[in-house]
């Protein structure tokens, strides 16, 4: 016997969207295990590279690992958990999300893995063929997400629909890198247009997505008091402004906007950090742990970056200029962003899981089952996660290295395939024991 | 109707959920719930209709919010402080 609504043999949470709008779960878990996948595929190419890698950001290995970083890790998860949060947020949700679930992933997926294996051997039909299967993933996810964030009202989702806004122009940006490759006789100045396309795709999508998702779940999951109303209201524009002084072709208003952002990102960094210093329950969480971490190396990255910008003879002594570069990539990026994401990972993976268990007892009006669900920890342990921030933490500190010393390029590459792969055992682990807790819950009520 | 009081305003998601669910199925007939939260609980709200349960919201003596649960069959609980 299936819940209610679900086609015969289905398995439970495996199947249509519930009435709250929030996809079945193997919609973001799919996106989750891939981004895993990216990640480990990441440090393969750093274990093969070394210092190669590192000695440069123009390195064709390093703007292949760049972007299996950014596409195939950080996009890869934040479109996962875009289907889950618009609804949350109060943007409805997602239509048709297990269709577009099924186009995006393995079009993202595979365009991602074709974009690094052409940027790798600089090998234009490479690039051309992965440009063209990201570009479907973006023009299906793009707009469906989009309406829903445009058409609801919700204060909460003013963050997000930034990011989104933000993603569009570094996709734009990026298939305008992509003609200037093809064709070079247009002589597009690609090095200082690579900077803005970064910024944009760095601290337009990522960090405007962090700061939006963390309005949230901040104070839900960790027990803080609220965000203060100047922080929610003025760091996303002010990011979003930053963002727009970078379009113009002058050098004033770039470092304008530089320092625009970057302040407005630490101010949220320290808003964020205060917040859980001030949490009512102190004992020690990998999540927490993951925050504290990634925050560090985010505010590290952008303090770098706006001394730069404004007095970059203040930072001589951090490393030369081009290394100064990769550094603020390294500390904002695979240390920053990557350690808050999957420090929450470990939270909203088995999050999710409870959620949908919960869903299917009462889809089938169990209350007994509804009170006796497995806990969360029962999908991710506390030492499960702790290793997987931890591991993610010690090979951050080592590419903030290798950025510095390209010698130690191979630890690095060692460090995050483990990272990476104890992330992907870890989220499997989470889906086959939620699909043994769902089946359980069937077989009871049958 | 006597009240019985759950406070989960310190706890982190999804812990309030459980709680008010083991809560809602102890409720014995003379009973009504009232749960002392740090935010409204819009997914158990969801949920209150089909077992069997209505609610209303009010301001909380020490926590923002009151959220006050009785059985559709019997009589809403008054106001009380």
């Amino acid at each position: 016997m299936t819940a209610p609504g679900l086609p015969a043999g289905a398995l439970p949470g495996f199947g249509p969207p519930g009435a709250d709008g929030l996809p079945p779960l193997h919609v973001p878990l799919r996106f989750f295990l891939t981004a895993a996948l990216s990640g480990v595929l990441l440090g393969g190419l750093w274990l093969l590279e070394g210092d190669a890698a590192f000695g440069s950001r123009w390195a064709t290995s390093q703007l292949a690992a760049t972007h299996l970083l950014t596409l195939g890790f950080f996009v890869m998860v934040m479109f996962g958990a875009l289907f889950q949060v618009v609804p949350v947020l109060g943007g409805g949700a997602v239509p048709r999300a297990v269709l577009v679930g099924s186009i995006v992933h393995p079009c993202l997926g595979l365009g991602t893995g074709c974009l690094a294996w052409g940027l790798w051997n600089w090998s234009p039909g490479w690039m051309q063929l992965g440009g063209l299967l990201l570009a479907l993933a973006f023009l299906v996810f793009v707009p469906a997400v989009g309406v829903c964030v445009l058409r609801a009202r919700a204060l909460a989702l003013r963050p997000v629909r930034l990011a989104v806004g933000a993603f569009a122009v570094a996709v734009a940006l990026g298939l305008f890198l992509a003609v200037g490759i093809t064709f070079p006789e247009l002589g597009i100045t690609f090095r200082s247009w690579t900077n803005v396309h970064a910024a944009w795709g760095g601290l337009g999508f990522g960090l405007l997505l962090v700061v939006g998702v963390s309005h949230q779940v901040v104070p839900m999951f960790h027990v803080t008091p609220a965000y203060g109303p100047r922080t929610t209201r003025f760091v996303p524009p002010a990011i979003g402004a930053g963002l727009v002084l970078l379009l113009l072709p002058w050098p004033a208003p770039r470092v304008a906007g530089v320092g625009l952002a970057a302040a407005a990102g630490l101010w949220h960094v320290h808003a964020t950090l205060r917040l859980l210093q001030r949490r009512r329950r102190r004992r020690l969480d990998p999540t927490v742990l993951g925050w504290q971490c990634g925050l560090f190396a985010v505010g590290a990255g952008l303090w770098l970056a706006l001394v730069d910008a404004v007095a970059p003879e203040a930072v001589g002594w951090v490393a030369e200029a081009p290394a100064r570069e990769v550094l603020v990539a390294a500390l904002f990026g695979f240390a920053g962003l990557g350690t808050v994401v999957v420090g929450m990972l470990t939270k909203i993976v088995p999050f999710l899981a409870f959620l949908h268990l919960q869903r299917l007892a009462v889809a089938r009006g169990d209350f007994a089952a509804m009170v006796g669900l497995p806990t969360m920890d029962r999908f991710v342990g506390r030492r499960a996660a702790f290793v997987a921030v931890g591991l993610h933490a010690a090979a951050a500190a080592v590419v903030v290295a290798a950025a510095r010393w390209p010698e130690f390029g191979r630890v690095a590459g060692a460090l995050a395939v483990m990272s990476f792969g104890w992330l992907g055992v870890v989220i499997a682990v989470a889906a086959l024991r939620y699909g043994r807790a769902a089946r359980s819950i069937v077989r009871a009520g049958a | 109707m006597v009240p019985r009081r759950l406070d989960v305003s310190r706890l982190e998601p999804p812990e309030p959920m459980v709680q008010a669910l083991a809560a809602l199925r102890e409720l014995g007939a003379d009973e009504y719930l009232v749960i002392a939260h740090r935010r409204e609980p819009v997914p158990l709200y969801d949920l209150l209709p089909g077992l069997g349960f209505r609610h209303r919201v009010q301001q909380g003596a020490a926590t923002a919010f009151e959220i006050v649960i009785w059985r559709q069959a019997g009589p809403e609980p008054e106001a009380g402080p």
